[in-house]
């Protein structure tokens, strides 16, 4: 009977010997280092400016005149009542055979690689049969990248690339880079545009639309 | 057990969590756009014309076959021509009996344009033995590209419509010339206008 106390005796203590242990190894597994880690997000931020714009557009008298102005000119902030702050600088007697191309630069002002892209939109959206429709049908539009790519289809209309949507221009991959790409937009000196005596003319038409560069953070 | 369970559910909650949060994390890109609004406006090409029936002038030949102002509303033989509705109507007319008038055009548009004065003859007899001249221009062909009409101003074109003198007979019953004046932008070309405009 002894000898049966003596081994029941001898078990529990070789249990409370594991189980002291197991919660010693328990102990040990279960210790803990914090690490405290530091995140900043980045910022994406452009700039964007008119550093050159050729054109050939009527003066005052509506004569057709070459010009090129290197004029720079900040578009990165809300646009002024200024008329020469903008893209295109197109006067009220626009006839056939007008055409501005505009150069821009656009400059990588934050920490975020990017590739951006422009869009063009109608202010409002012109009505069926009307001259701003009929002029949207007429203007051509050119997107050309740095490069010298002309990245879009030829004789490309105004309607077609609104309806067609972003553009994508280039990346620019590290911070202050600046990159140029232009924008043309044309009234074509041909048939079809002079009025034909239908009555179906783009004659003293008004057509607005909005030119607009995007930025994406650069994912690949 | 029950603790066990729980731990399951937080830790299955957790990963879902932050699944959720790279999820979320790929459509919240940044992104920045500026934007600008430009605005076409285009002018217009109107041109207005009117003929000087005040201005209208008959010659017939006298005995020297020299064309005179006849100073009357009918040639010397009778015959007789006027202005309605842009066209001219000569009646009874013999060879040597011209008419005279004055055609004023106005750019009543806003650009510059380039003219061209056109006729057409509804008597087909006529049309080989009728003169139908123009002094400052040229009938059926465009103004000159360097020298437009501008927004407002106007220009006289003086027209003379003559029977041939070598004409063996009188023109025989009426015929009516109906002008057309074309006008298109001033820095067209002569084809392009052409081609606009059929001729």
């Amino acid at each position: 009977m002894k000898k049966s106390k003596a081994i029941i005796l001898s078990a529990v203590l070789a249990l409370m010997s594991a189980i002291i242990l197991i919660t010693a190894s328990v102990a040990l597994f279960s210790d803990s280092v914090t690490v405290v880690n530091y995140l900043q997000a980045g910022t994406l931020e452009i700039g964007l400016a008119r550093v050159q714009l050729n054109g050939r557009t009527a003066d005052e008298n509506g004569v057709l005149t070459v010009s090129s102005n290197m004029e720079r000119v900040d578009l990165t902030d809300a646009q002024t009542d200024d008329p020469d702050d903008n893209v295109f600088t197109f006067g009220e007697q626009s006839i056939p055979g007008t055409w501005q191309e505009a150069t821009l630069e656009i400059e990588n002002r934050g920490s975020v690689a990017f590739d951006y892209s422009v869009a063009f939109f109608f202010a409002e959206t012109p009505a069926e049969n009307s001259a701003a429709a009929r002029l949207a049908d007429k203007l051509l539009v050119t997107v050309t990248d740095g490069e010298g790519n002309v990245l879009t289809e030829a004789n490309t209309t105004l309607a077609q690339i609104v309806e067609q949507g972003a553009v994508s221009v280039g990346s620019i991959t590290a911070a202050n880079e600046t990159q140029t790409f232009k924008l043309k937009v044309e009234l074509p000196l041909e048939e079809g545009v002079l009025d034909d005596g239908t009555g179906e003319t783009i004659m003293s038409g008004a057509l607005s639309f909005n030119i607009t560069v995007m930025a994406r953070q650069k994912v690949s | 057990m029950k603790t066990k369970r729980t731990a399951l559910i937080t830790a299955g909650l957790t990963i879902m969590l932050c699944a959720a949060v790279i999820v979320g994390s790929t459509f919240a890109l940044f992104g920045v756009n500026k934007s600008r609004e430009v605005t076409v406006t285009t002018g217009s090409v109107n041109l207005s014309a009117e003929f000087d029936a005040d201005s209208l002038t008959l010659y017939s030949l006298n005995n020297s076959e020299v064309a005179q102002p006849t100073n009357s509303n009918t040639f010397n033989a009778g015959g007789t021509a006027t202005i309605a509705n842009g066209a001219v109507t000569l009646k009874n007319i013999v060879p040597g009996d011209r008419a005279e008038f004055a055609l004023t055009m106005e750019n009543t548009g806003a650009t510059p344009l380039r003219y061209c004065v056109t006729y057409t003859i509804d008597n087909a007899a006529a049309e080989d033995v009728l003169n139908v001249g123009v002094t400052g221009g040229s009938i059926g062909a465009w103004s000159a590209s360097d020298d437009p009409l501008a927004s407002n101003e106007t220009v006289t074109l003086n027209i003379s419509v003559e029977l041939d003198k070598s004409a063996t007979q009188p023109l025989s019953g009426d015929a009516t010339i109906t002008f057309t004046i074309y006008a298109g932008q001033a820095n067209a070309s002569d084809e392009d206008l052409n081609t606009v405009f059929g001729l």
